[in-house]
């Protein structure tokens, strides 16, 4: 059991008070140890002496010899150990004053004016060993101890073996027995500690100076890992990166090939975990396309009041899960001016979407709109033509109009009543979803194909009619707010053997070359 | 954990041994606009240990291990903005050398860390997109001219790689009419970065005898070289030279300390103001294909911060209870990315991005060591920028964690 003899005015520790020095006092009992040579047995980092009746300062060496009047420093992270001729030592601890007084063989006598020091003392009967502080003394004899001196003078003695009288200079006086440790401020004298309380102070030094360098640490390693997490953002803010409606992951990938001076060639790449999915869009133009690409690309979906300057003479655009394949090529393209064209108003474009601005805008009856008109047209699926249509200088669209191309049709779209989910066409958009199917098939069914389009956000939820002011998958208004949303789309057809082309893209890329109406 | 056994093990003989270890455990939410994700846990693991060898030499090993279920505010809200668990799991070496006559020290380190990271329904750990390894040298001269203030001079090179992301474009082949379906000089690991960073760091208080503030600041240059990145040209194609980064950061801070008296018991109150400015200049341009838009120098930007901080503790002075508050608002202005509309449009003015973060916490000790911690963040994120397909700029977040700390 702990004995704790009770100081006068015994008070909590405290790391630090802000109080001036020269108060307390600490006397130790009255012991004595022979120590009437002394010597700097080691020297670590920057230690100064100063000779007795010498005024300069001067690194001292290992080994050098001390007497009385000598005076030590040591700077911070320094360290220096004063031995005895009788293996009594002393060592100081960086940042440390300390003056030896005086060096005869019945006694010694040192001051510590700052700093810290540890005391391992050898046993003697008739010797005394005193240590001083700007406010204490202390003696001691055959005992291990270390005195801390703050620079208000504050001191803590902390014992780990032997016994030790502290009193204060009002007189009052406590004993400390092993690993008790004791505060002494202006105030007086505090509580004895508990035995374990003085090596866990020692060791909390050492625990902070530990936890300082995990801290340095893990700044470091934060540092660093910013680095990364920058290139992550990259790819996520480039928008690299979806979710698909499925809750899969897409890696998107789109880019531009100039494969040729007339010719460009948009790619967009998916991949998910288990498949990569891709659409590419070749056009061939009717001129070398200038520098800046979007002055031509800006005229694919035609022109207001004057005949484009660029458009396409022929194009094939494909989408593929790198096994099975759907493919569009078209040759003979040439400007026609659909508001003004034999045919009337039957295929007259009264919205346009502008790339100026990227917005759809109202185009008024007969205002000329130039649109490319192609004589030859194919869509095949793993090879198998499923819509064609060819002609010779066309002017329209219109199945069975003069001038309009010959379609050869094999599949065609099946509406309700003719058919019913899930191999028809048919939109949810009135159980609150943007999502629509649309199918075509021949007249026995076996020749199909099959487009499920879903509109979706970045993290892969279906939008709903809310967030549209349109009501159907086509139009401006739809257009224009699809823009900041995605677009999904699953083709499968009775070529694919169950197999699909699952591609998610911005919406733009299939508004700009006319694949969303 | 074999890992940490051995770091809070017991040192071989004639090594003065001090454990540093650390343990965090907590549960919370992640709010993102309207969305609100699942609950999810978190915790936190730092296993370290200074082995001091000799009077010269100490070494320490450290492990830091971590997961996250529910998201930090700060996170990226790209895809995946609810749904997001990290685990990360690091160790490292560190030498430390006091030199003789002086108060410096030299450090010596090396360390390697895997992040693994799971966005999405289909990726597994181990398996993520954007998992990441870093293996890291540095060397680092610290000068503690008065404990706990220091000058520090470092030199770190890393190395950062992305083992699961490569280009798309690379691999992609060509397409059913036989022609190839990516660019010439397509580059395959985009993200791998090989790092050098130098830094100088110091904190200095004042006045020095008395301290009643402290300073703090750094600098460094960190440059970063793309180790299979090439240029994008104005035509959206490659060019042979590849991409290089140099990021310059600076950061300052000042604090007031002060004791005071609180609910009857000495307590510490610390005030703080940092400011921190970064730019970072890019060789990288970027072609938006859907847009057929060339942007010129589209990833050099330079970005400013700054934030009041205060924290308050009170009780004993080794398990206190405390609260802190802080606010902090960066701005990051892209040099040559242009702001678009809702719609796309670009316009002429260069991107910036504004985030306001203000975060409290609270902490009450429960038993010797353990400590229960409650935390908030809100997060206000505005931008020019209205494009916001793919990544958002303009919105707000909120998390809150729950949990217990451990502190040895």
């Amino acid at each position: 059991m702990k004995q704790e003899l009770q100081p006068s005015r015994a008070r909590n520790w405290r790391p630090k008070t802000w109080v001036s020095g020269a108060a307390a006092a600490l006397l130790c009992g009255a012991l004595s140890v022979a120590a009437h040579a002394l010597s700097l047995s080691n020297a670590q980092g920057t230690v100064l002496f100063l000779k007795s009746g010498s005024y300069t300062w001067v690194p001292a060496p290992a080994g050098q010899a001390l007497a009385a009047g000598d005076q030590l420093k040591t700077t911070a992270g320094s360290r220096a150990t004063v031995t005895f001729d009788d293996d009594s030592r002393v060592e100081l601890s960086g940042g440390s004053a300390f003056t030896i007084r005086e060096a005869a063989e019945q006694a010694s006598e040192m001051q510590l004016q700052l700093g810290s020091l540890r005391a391992w003392i050898s046993k003697s009967l008739n010797r005394r060993f005193q240590v001083r502080t700007p406010t204490a003394v202390c003696s001691v004899r055959g005992t291990e101890f270390s005195v801390h001196v703050e620079q208000d003078g504050d001191t803590r003695v902390q014992m780990f073996n032997g016994l030790l009288a502290v009193a204060d200079k009002t007189g009052n006086e406590v004993l400390l027995k092993d690993k008790e440790s004791i505060d002494v401020t202006a105030a007086g004298l505090g509580k004895v500690g508990e035995n374990g309380a003085s090596q866990r102070t020692s060791g909390d030094e050492s625990a902070r100076a530990a936890r300082r360098e995990v801290d340095l640490r893990m700044s470091k390693e934060e540092v660093q890992a910013a680095a990364a997490e920058e290139a992550k953002l990259a790819e996520y803010q480039q928008g690299k990166a979806l979710i698909d409606v499925n809750g899969n992951r897409v890696r998107l990938e789109e880019y531009i090939i100039r494969p040729a001076a007339d010719q460009f060639k948009l790619v967009v790449l998916n991949e998910r975990d288990s498949r990569f999915d891709y659409f590419f869009y070749q056009g061939t133009f009717n001129a070398a396309l200038p520098a800046d690409m979007s002055v031509a690309l800006r005229q694919l979906t035609g022109c207001i009041d004057v005949a484009c300057g660029y458009y396409l003479t022929s194009y094939r655009t494909g989408r593929s899960n790198t096994i099975d394949n759907m493919l569009e090529v078209a040759s003979g393209g040439h400007q026609v001016d659909l508001n003004n064209n034999a045919v009337g108003a039957q295929d007259d474009v009264s919205a346009a979407y502008d790339p100026g601005t990227e917005s759809f805008i109202a185009v008024s009856a007969g205002r000329p709109y130039f649109s490319t008109l192609f004589d030859s047209y194919n869509l095949s699926f793993n090879g198998v033509s499923h819509q064609s249509w060819s002609g010779t200088n066309i002017q329209n669209m219109i199945s069975g109009q003069a001038l309009a191309p010959t379609f050869t049709n094999v599949t065609t779209v099946q509406t309700s009543p003719s058919c019913a989910p899930p191999n028809c066409t048919y939109n949810e958009i009135g159980e609150g979803l943007f999502h629509d199917v649309v199918y075509a098939s021949d007249g026995t069914g076996t020749i199909w194909e099959k487009y499920d389009n879903y509109v979706i956000n970045d993290a892969g939820k279906i939008a709903r009619p809310s967030d549209f002011s349109a009501t159907s998958f086509s139009g401006s208004s739809f257009k224009t707010t699809l823009l900041g949303w995605n677009f999904q789309t699953i083709v499968t057809a009775s070529e694919f053997a169950g197999r699909k082309i699952d591609l998610v893209v911005e919406p733009k890329i299939f508004i700009q070359s006319g694949l969303i109406p | 954990m074999p890992l940490i056994a051995v770091v809070m093990a017991a040192p071989a003989s004639g090594a003065q041994w001090t454990p540093v270890f650390n343990a965090s455990l907590s549960g919370g939410q992640y709010f993102f606009l309207k969305q609100r994700g699942s609950l999810g846990g978190n915790a936190e693991v730092t296993a370290a240990g200074v082995a001091k060898l000799s009077e010269r030499w100490s070494v320490m090993p450290m492990y830091a291990g971590s997961y996250r279920g529910t998201k930090g505010v700060d996170a990226g809200v790209g895809a995946g903005t609810l749904f997001q668990q990290q685990m990360d799991h690091g160790v490292s070496v560190t030498g430390i050398r006091s030199l003789e006559a002086s108060t410096w020290r030299l450090k010596p380190s090396a360390s390697y860390k895997r992040e693994f990271l799971k966005e999405t329904r289909d990726e597994t750990w181990g398996r993520g997109l954007f998992d990441y390894e870093k293996i890291a040298l540095g060397f680092e001269a610290e000068n503690i001219y008065k404990d706990p203030f220091s000058w520090r001079l470092g030199f770190d090179v890393f190395r950062v790689q992305f083992p699961h992301y490569e280009s798309l474009e690379s691999r992609s082949g060509v397409d059913p009419f036989g022609n190839p379906l990516g660019r010439e000089l397509a580059p395959k690991k985009v993200l791998d970065t090989l790092n050098w960073q130098v830094s100088a760091s110091g904190s200095r208080p004042w006045p020095m005898a008395d301290p009643r503030y402290v300073f703090q600041g750094s600098y460094s240059v960190l440059y970063k070289s793309f180790l299979d990145q090439r240029l994008v040209d104005a035509s959206g194609q490659f060019k042979n030279e590849g991409r290089r980064d140099v990021l310059q950061s600076f950061s300052g801070s000042i604090g007031r300390p002060t004791s005071l008296r609180l609910f009857d018991q000495d307590g510490r109150l610390d005030l703080s103001f940092a400011v921190n400015f970064a730019y970072n200049l890019s060789n990288q341009n970027t072609f938006d294909a859907t847009f057929a838009k060339y942007l010129e120098d589209s990833y050099s930007y330079w970005s400013l911060g700054a934030g009041p901080a205060a924290s308050l503790s009170w009780g004993e002075m080794k398990t206190p209870s405390w609260t802190s508050m802080s606010l902090r608002w960066s701005r990051q202005t892209y040099r040559g990315r242009l702001a678009q509309s809702g719609e796309g449009v670009y316009g002429s003015s260069a991107q910036h991005h504004d985030r306001y973060v203000l975060a409290m916490a609270y902490g009450y000790p429960i038993a010797p060591q353990f400590t229960m911690t409650l935390r908030t963040n809100f997060l206000w994120a505005t931008s020019n920028h209205h494009y916001q397909s793919g990544y958002a700029y303009d919105y707000r977040a909120v998390n809150y964690l729950i949990g217990v700390s451990y502190q040895y």
